[in-house]
């Protein structure tokens, strides 16, 4: 017998809707993230979103709006650098992980709240704001519908961006709202599941969708239904365990792949 | 305006240089028509894909006019007229999770775009381009599951899914076998026959572009002069073992020549562009 006394409480009925709801857009900005070899971005739009929380809380204004607006702003300067040096997106990657963590190391030696600092370091899902629930429900529905939308184009730009432009994609347009959705989607879900672990929500489900090598759709819906399942289960989980939700999460989905590649690797013998 | 009337790309004295000292292309002027099936040669670094550039508008040129269907390169919208097929296949990332299928239907831009989703015309459509690549058989198959021809056929097929008037290609058979590459010049060839598609590719393949291309355009150290297929094949055949390099240099050579007779040949053959006595034009076509 499943125990399901844990859905009478509302922080945890929050933690479930919330955590759903990211792991529904989680992937879908992953999979793109992946596939245009931007996979490092949520670990450097995460770290860089501490540099705006420690700013939020030295100038006592909502850490979670500071840390997107810096994202923003990060996120942008990654797009800039990157058309800078074509070839090596990754170094634009690394230049602004390095600026994020040097001003994050410097602003937070003024911040005299550690607590609220650690808050963000390993998320806390269970303690969300409506503000933060707000802004998860309504991302969520933005994200969606530009994935839906725009699901050929986005397939076309992480695939071939020249031939995309040629045939008459508005590449740069899709590109830039794209970056803005990732900001906004990765500082989010720091607050939520944690800066040191959002990027594995990023990428671990693409990772294990891509694993079964087969179309764009496929990966895409694999993605997400994993994700979803592995979120819920880890909440789940990790309130019986008294663990960490978002590492739970992460260590499932790891475990799932790891299982996964050794199955590949002993049917390929 | 075009100049000339049944030319679908026009390029006037295009000059193009990254540096300013040194200029890639130097007064280039050449034209396509309605129909052709032209190729671009010349030796690695002599401009042939910063050319290619100019005419897709990736870059834009230091003086001279690069003019196609009739408007100005830089103001012209209706890319779905042109269909591109980039240098290799290598350049894609073949473990990319998508199968032929997706890739040919996002081309079909902007048929179905942000409010119109794919209907079965639009699948219609590519098993149709498919079937001409001779690729039906790979709807379904995964980018990773095909050879480097097999691939090099799905890019024509995307090109051609949007039935564009002008093909251009960049060096289609780089890479591929020479059994591939007979079929992709087969497959070309009968693209210009029976649909009347004009082509203009670059390539190395000097064989195939004087067996096949109507219009042979020449580059070499920025200058262009265009080659006869005729004598691209009598080069071909007293003097194949001359690099490509020296080859285009000759034909410039031959370009600059004002036809007064005053070059011989110097292939030690009958075909030589030396003075045909009787005859007021030399065997290039050149008049006095």
């Amino acid at each position: 017998m499943i125990p399901l006394e844990i859905f009478q409480y509302d922080f945890l009925r929050n933690a479930f809707l919330i955590g759903t709801l990211l792991a529904v857009i989680i992937p879908c900005i992953g999979l793109t993230v992946v596939l245009k070899r931007l996979s490092m971005i949520g670990e450097t739009l995460a770290h860089t979103s501490l540099a705006g929380v420690t700013l939020g809380l030295l100038l006592g204004v909502n850490p979670t709006l500071c840390a997107t607006i810096y994202c923003i702003f990060a996120a942008f300067g990654i797009e800039l650098l990157r058309t800078r040096y074509p070839q090596y997106a990754e170094l634009a990657i690394a230049l602004i992980l390095s600026i994020g963590v040097g001003l994050t190391g410097v602003l937070s030696s003024f911040v005299t709240n550690m607590a609220s600092f650690q808050q963000f370091l390993f998320g806390s899902i269970l303690t969300v704001t409506p503000f933060e629930m707000w802004l998860v429900i309504i991302l969520s529905v933005v994200v969606l519908a530009l994935v839906i939308l725009l699901y050929r184009e986005l397939f076309y730009i992480a695939f071939d961006e020249s031939a995309a432009r040629l045939a008459g994609i508005p590449v740069g347009a899709i590109n830039t709202l794209f970056t803005f959705l990732t900001a906004i989607t990765i500082s989010v879900a720091a607050r939520t599941v944690g800066v040191l672990i959002v990027s594995s929500l990023l990428v671990i489900p693409v990772a294990t969708a891509m694993q079964f090598r087969r179309s764009y759709r496929f990966t895409l819906i694999f993605a997400v239904i994993f994700s979803v399942i592995m979120t819920n289960l880890g909440l789940y989980i990790s309130y019986f365990t008294e663990t960490q939700p978002g590492g739970t999460i992460v260590l499932l989905q790891s475990a799932f792949l790891v299982v996964l590649l050794i199955g590949r690797a002993l049917r390929g013998k | 305006m075009l100049d000339n009337p049944s030319a679908i790309l026009e390029v006037t004295h295009l000059t193009f240089s990254y540096r300013r000292e040194m200029p890639i292309l130097e007064d280039v002027s050449f034209s396509v028509s309605e129909g052709d099936f032209a190729a671009i040669i010349g030796s690695n670094g002599a401009g042939k894909s910063t050319l290619l550039k100019l005419l897709l508008n990736q870059l834009s040129p230091n003086s001279g006019s690069v003019q196609i269907f009739g408007s100005e390169v830089g103001g012209f919208r209706n890319w779905s007229r042109v269909g591109y097929v980039p240098q290799g296949h290598s350049y894609l990332n073949s473990d990319f999770p998508a199968v032929v299928e997706e890739v040919l239907l996002a081309h079909q831009f902007p048929q179905i775009g942000l409010f119109c989703r794919a209907r079965q015309e639009h699948r219609d459509r590519v098993c149709e381009v498919l079937a001409l690549v001779d690729m039906e058989a790979y709807r379904t198959a995964r980018l990773g599951t095909l050879s480097g021809g097999q691939l090099q056929r799905v890019l024509i097929a995307r090109a051609l899914v949007n039935r564009p008037e002008l093909l251009i290609l960049d060096e289609p058979t780089n890479g591929i076998d020479v059994q591939n590459s007979h079929v992709l010049y087969d497959l070309l060839n009968r693209l210009n026959r029976e649909l009347k598609l004009t082509i203009l590719m670059v390539t190395h393949d000097l064989v195939h572009a004087s067996t096949f291309a109507q219009k042979i355009f020449c580059i070499e150290q920025g200058n262009l002069a265009v080659v006869a297929p005729e004598e691209l094949h009598h080069e071909l055949r007293h003097r194949h073992r001359h690099p490509l390099k020296e080859k285009c240099e000759h034909f410039l050579t031959l370009k600059e020549c004002p036809c007064n007779f005053q070059h011989e040949c110097g292939y030690d053959c009958e075909h030589g562009h030396e003075h045909d006595h009787g005859h007021d034009s030399c065997h290039y076509g050149g008049t006095r």
